[in-house]
């Protein structure tokens, strides 16, 4: 795991809101290793998809601070002109977002679209080539007769077929970093399964990096080599996958698998639940972001935020009770 | 011998020259729980309006506790509105944005001319029941969060003690670490009030761990009706075979990794002859692309469209 | 509402607007029962007076006393308009919320009941009804009040039209809710918004038709006193003295600049997305 494509360092990230300022991210320090498929987990509130859009710095207006370091090739993303950010988006950096639509303008055909998103890398190439370019990768996202539906409009898709349309521009871009938030979340189950197989086929063949936010663990462990476990805008737990959702470590990892409903549930059994409510991010308690929900707290783990501590090479836990 | 306590019969719901339920036969008895399951556009959603009479069938006949809905008027279409409620799937947006939460509640009673301050306690005391604190009466809906708007629209539609609920996606958008919260809730509600569920969702998971029988939609049609364990352990439509394969389970081995089934659903307003599920069926063959298949009834009693039913 | 109110006093424009309208309301409600004339008596002996400690703004034509005619005036414009628009408030919401409910045919009916209201101007159409009728107040308020129903009838259509469909509507139904429950308790609320922003914005309007028609001699009839007849008197003897249409004319600016500001500023706090809108 040496030479991490991206490296985040202590990042936190507060916004201003009607009730103070939310610390949405707090001190998040994590790798991306280089052609690993990494899953953020996390609930509503968690913070992952700002850590999203704080990689493409794309943070809204009420952005009230933002600490910390994320290294990408030698230099600080944060600290970069917005120019050069933006220089960064659609060619280094490339995403996959929940719906389509929000990414695909209405009134260009998508073939203008796909040859748009390559024009920034390849500012010289022939239309005809970039065309050519993008028929063939979305024959390779499963698009039948791509020729032809290169001149159709984003409304003229499915929802399952504009979302392969998203992934086709997404690794048009040959971006060093995918990122896919929550990419099958609006689709149903028999089209989620479909991009499912389409981006593990599609990572094992290209080998980028992927970054996979989801809320949903049965998509992750079917898709993710590492897993990084978000709660309150803390990270509380990273590792490989298997061995994380195989042996996991902090009581929030735990509490959460906990409540997935297993293929042996029968009608009546009662379901787990995490009993409290997720804190204010508004007014963080001190100590353990966890500790109001967690069933193994102690006094002492309200008065200081455990440090998150390696247990083996590649696994880490925020949690001082282990 | 007692009617059961809903029996829908050939019914077809039709938004224009689109069929959004089509000749759709379900019986649900008094006490059990049908989970009714299908992508977006199957016409599930259709079907539960259908059954609250907020949508009206075009062909065919919903009947409740034997009597036709479409005939009924005055009070017995009151009676009716008593005893058929529905949880929408919104909760935010089903409750009257400029009403107080304790006005919502109160208006049930009023609209069936119920003493309310006879009637007040009970509804407290549901408030209670659903794990919302008092204080929450005099807020507006926009000032609750999506669980607790979500437990109003069960108080809500409990407050008149129906005896069916129709719950349209009740565990939609929320986390999973308060789902489970919401299925043991309405479990226990069930057996609290007997109540009748017709539990509508995508979510497979939710609707094994509530329902006794399985309703499977495709298309606007019911294309496998019977009950839950025999669906799981041998679905016999191919597509509710490939809809439970496609559930993403947590699963670090990947020993099970979700089937893949081909093709999207067609455009309902441009349908082939034959069977409407033939363009990603694994089994299609040319009788499936010529003759739409029947609901017919396999040897174990469950009902099933399909020419070569893989089990049963 | 009262929240929209805070929200049009912290505008600074919003702020004028409300001390405007408050100055006009209160200079026409109370200045009869303080300024110690007569609206009506002649007073020959000081005819086109300048403004002096007794005769606040003058005497007209007549050696009436300009001050309290001007608060009578007030009176009456305010009066027209407020029941004007609450007229017409009241049949285009209804109208509205019909069409929006009723079938096709019926809805296409009332849709072109507005065009044809709308196509005329409300001047041409006051002078046919006066030339039918007479004059009169209570005509003056007839007529503008039709004339507006298309306005509110348009909105309360196309507001009942974007909640039709809302979750909420369908799950008071299943309750067992009535058609007119629906309407009165669940639709009528929601849809206000727009329509009584229209309604203040449309107050200045009224008022400024009311005056013109009174300046033509078809609104309010004489003696009784109206900023449009205070206008035309005070236009006939420009020469002798400047004060009749300097004051009239200053009481309908204020009247009309205030009640556009707070308007304008009421609508921002309701729904900042009208303000693109015509």
């Amino acid at each position: 795991m040496n030479d991490p494509l991206l490296q985040i360092r202590d990042l936190s990230v507060h916004f201003r809101t009607g009730n103070g300022t939310a610390e949405v991210l707090r001190h998040v320090s994590l790798d991306l290793a280089r052609g690993r498929l990494v899953g953020v987990v996390g609930e509503s509130g968690s913070g992952k998809s700002t850590l999203a859009a704080t990689l493409l710095r794309l943070l809204p207006p009420n952005l009230a601070r933002l600490d910390g370091a994320i290294t990408f090739e030698g230099r600080n993303l944060l600290t970069l002109p917005p120019a050069e950010t933006e220089a960064l988006r659609g060619t280094r950096f490339a995403m996959i977002f929940q719906d389509p639509m929000t990414a695909l303008n209405p009134v260009f055909t998508i073939g203008n679209q796909l040859v748009e998103f390559q024009r920034a890398k390849q500012p010289s190439a022939s239309r005809a080539d970039l065309r050519a370019r993008a028929v063939r990768m979305l024959a390779r996202v499963g698009i039948a007769d791509p020729a032809r539906r290169l001149d159709d409009y984003p409304h003229e898709f499915s929802g399952g077929m504009r979302q392969r349309v998203m992934i086709a521009a997404a690794l048009l871009t040959e971006a060093d970093l995918l990122i896919a938030d929550e990419p099958t979340t609006a689709l149903d189950p028999t089209i989620e399964a479909q991009i499912v197989a389409l981006m593990r086929e599609l990572h094992a063949e290209i080998g980028s990096t992927m970054m996979l936010i989801s809320h949903s663990l049965g998509l992750v462990s079917q898709l993710c080599d590492d897993v990084v476990v978000l709660y309150a805008g803390t990270v509380v737990e990273t590792g490989p996958m298997a061995e994380i959702f195989r042996n996991p470590l902090h009581p929030y990892t735990r509490a959460l698998i906990a409540c997935e409903i297993g293929h042996d549930v029968a009608r009546g059994d009662r379901l787990a639940s995490i009993p409290g409510e997720v804190p204010d991010v508004t007014r963080v308690p001190p100590g353990c972001i966890f500790a109001g929900r967690c069933p193994d707290v102690v006094p002492a783990c309200r008065e200081a935020v455990p440090e998150l501590r390696a247990f083996g090479p590649d696994r880490r836990a925020a949690c001082s009770r282990l | 011998m007692q009617p059961p306590l809903v029996e829908v019969r050939n019914a077809t719901v039709a938004y224009g020259p689109v069929a959004a339920v089509v000749a759709a036969s379900l019986t649900i008895e008094a006490g059990e729980t049908i989970g009714l399951i299908g992508e977006s556009g199957s016409g599930k959603s259709s079907f539960a309006r259908m059954l609250v009479g907020l949508a009206v069938p075009s062909a065919g006949q919903v009947l409740f506790d034997g009597g036709d809905i479409a005939a009924l008027g005055g009070p017995a279409l009151l009676k009716f509105r008593r005893d058929v409620q529905m949880i929408f799937q919104d909760p935010v947006a089903s409750l009257s944005p400029r009403m107080t939460i304790g006005r919502l509640l109160a208006e049930p009673l009023q609209i069936h001319g119920i003493d309310r301050a006879k009637a007040w306690p009970g509804v407290l005391e549901l408030v209670r029941r659903v794990n919302l604190p008092e204080t929450i009466l005099g807020k507006y809906p926009h000032q609750v969060s999506g669980g607790q708007a979500r437990r109003v629209g069960i108080a809500r539609a409990l407050v008149l003690r129906p005896r069916l609920v129709v719950a349209d996606e009740p565990t939609a958008g929320l986390d999973v670490s308060v789902q489970g919260d919401l299925v043991n809730l309405l479990t226990e509600l069930q057996r609290d009030f007997g109540l009748t569920y017709l539990l509508v969702s995508h979510n497979l998971n939710v609707v094994r761990a509530m329902a006794d029988r399985f309703a499977v939609m495709y298309l606007g049609q019911l294309i496998e009706v019977g009950p839950a364990r025999q669906i799981f352990a041998a679905p016999a439509h191919p597509y509710t075979r490939a809809l439970i394969a496609a559930t993403p389970r947590l699963d670090p081995e990947r020993t099970h990794p979700p089937a893949l089934l081909a093709g999207e659903i067609p455009n309902p307003a441009d349908l082939p002859p034959g069977c409407r599920f033939q363009s990603r069926c694994p089994y299609v063959d040319d009788h499936c692309r010529a003759v739409e298949p029947p609901p017919a009834p396999l040897a174990d009693g469950r009902i099933v469209r399909c020419h070569k039913p893989l089990a049963g | 509402m009262t929240a929209a109110f805070v929200a049009v006093w912290r505008s600074p424009t919003g702020r004028i607007g409300l001390v405007l309208v408050v100055v006009v309301l209160l200079f026409s409600l109370f200045g009869p029962l303080v300024i110690p004339y007569e609206p009506n008596r002649l007073d020959v002996l000081h005819r086109f007076g300048a403004p002096t400690a007794t005769h606040w703004m003058g005497t007209d034509n007549l050696g009436r006393d300009l001050a309290v005619r001007m608060a009578v005036g007030g009176q009456i414009a305010l009066g027209v308009a407020l029941s004007t628009i609450g007229l017409s408030l009241v049949g285009g919401t209804l109208l509205g919320i019909g069409a929006a409910y009723a079938p096709t045919r019926i809805e296409r009916a009332i849709l072109i009941l507005f065009d044809v209201l709308s196509a005329f101007p409300p001047l041409i159409f006051a002078l046919a009804i006066v030339a039918l009728l007479g004059p009169g107040l209570d005509k003056v308020i007839l007529i503008l009040a039709v004339s507006m129903v298309p306005h509110f009838g348009r909105i309360a259509r196309a507001q009942t039209l974007s909640l039709r469909n809302a979750p909420f509507l369908d799950a008071t139904r299943v309750l067992g809710a009535s058609a007119s429950r629906l309407v009165m308790i669940h639709v009528v609320p929601n849809i206000m918004g727009p329509l009584v922003v229209l309604a203040s914005m449309d107050i200045p309007v009224v008022i400024t038709l009311e005056a013109g028609l009174s300046f033509l001699g078809i609104g309010v009839p004489p003696p009784r006193a109206s900023w449009g007849g205070l206008l035309h008197d005070g236009y006939t003897g420009l020469t002798q003295s400047p004060w009749p249409v300097t004051f009239a004319g200053l009481m309908l600016i204020l009247a009309t600049l205030g009640f556009t500001l707070f308007g304008e500023a009421l609508r921002d706090a309701i729904d900042p997305k009208l303000r693109a809108s015509p």
